[in-house]
């Protein structure tokens, strides 16, 4: 878990960092879980936490290069990475009661906010968590 | 697609939105394919979806379609000297490309979502 969710961005981000140009972006996939840790997912809730702290030193340590580095909170979204919560019936409509917008979260749903992260629009955005996700609070 | 001084520069910037989503999905399931053997048996003894290693090349040609570079690579991410080989393919093969190493967007996707509870683990110690 801390690994793939936390070792591995750290090493992938040092390593990018002598390869990505002035003006590029770095985009940190969180989770809901980072600000509201859950006991149902304690190691995920704390190294997705871990993934925002990078963030913001991240951004601190590029800023100077326009190197803008931001993170989103998705929710749960329907993609094979959680087709268990996908493919249960009951855990999709608790999903859909614990979210304002009604529903679990569609990739296409991150979108918006990945596209401002790295556009010239996003320039002035960074070390950010930005919650996209229908206002999903676990319950 | 030609930068000011003529290299091809890697074309994420001015991306459209389902380009961008592409490449969140593409970054997401690269690095999750062991790098070793015939893709479907490592992938079934992994645990890991067999058509994964398909749809990220599909992803990637999707991505290439639209005028920008995807280059598929596999990695096991728990593993740092897999990381310091992704990027020495990527880098081999962006430069031979672009001329250059370098690029404009990193996209950290890959997790793993295993909740490891705690009310589970530590059961309460007898008083008695």
């Amino acid at each position: 878990m801390i690994a793939v969710t936390v070792r591995a961005p750290f090493l992938i981000t040092q390593a990018a960092a002598s390869r990505l140009r002035d003006g590029g972006r770095v985009i940190n996939i969180s989770s809901v879980f980072a600000a509201r840790p859950s006991p149902q997912a304690l190691a995920y809730s704390m190294a997705k936490a871990a993934v925002n702290a990078m963030t913001q030193a991240a951004a601190a340590e590029f800023g100077e290069r326009g190197i803008t580095v931001n993170a989103i909170a998705p929710g749960w979204t329907a993609t094979d990475a959680n087709a268990a919560a996908r493919d249960d019936p009951a855990l999709v409509a608790q999903l859909a009661k614990d979210t304002a917008a009604g529903r679990m979260a569609e990739p296409a749903d991150a979108i918006g906010v990945v596209s401002l992260f790295a556009s010239p629009e996003g320039t002035w955005l960074t070390g950010q968590y930005v919650e996209a996700n229908g206002r999903f609070r676990h319950s | 697609m030609p930068g000011p001084e003529g290299a091809p520069v890697q074309q994420c910037t001015g991306a459209t939105r389902l380009e961008l989503l592409e490449l969140a999905q593409c970054v997401q399931q690269v690095p999750l394919v062991p790098d070793q053997g015939p893709a479907e048996q490592q992938l079934a003894a992994a645990g890991l979806h067999p058509s994964l290693h398909d749809r990220a090349r599909s992803s990637a040609a999707a991505i290439e379609g639209a005028g920008a570079i995807a280059i598929p690579v596999r990695a096991r991410l728990e593993e740092p000297e897999a990381i310091d080989a992704l990027f020495a393919a990527l880098d081999a093969e962006l430069d031979s490309r672009t001329g250059t190493a370098e690029f404009d967007i990193l996209v950290n996707n890959a997790g793993e979502a295993a909740g490891a509870r705690w009310r589970a683990r530590h059961p309460r110690r007898s008083t008695a």
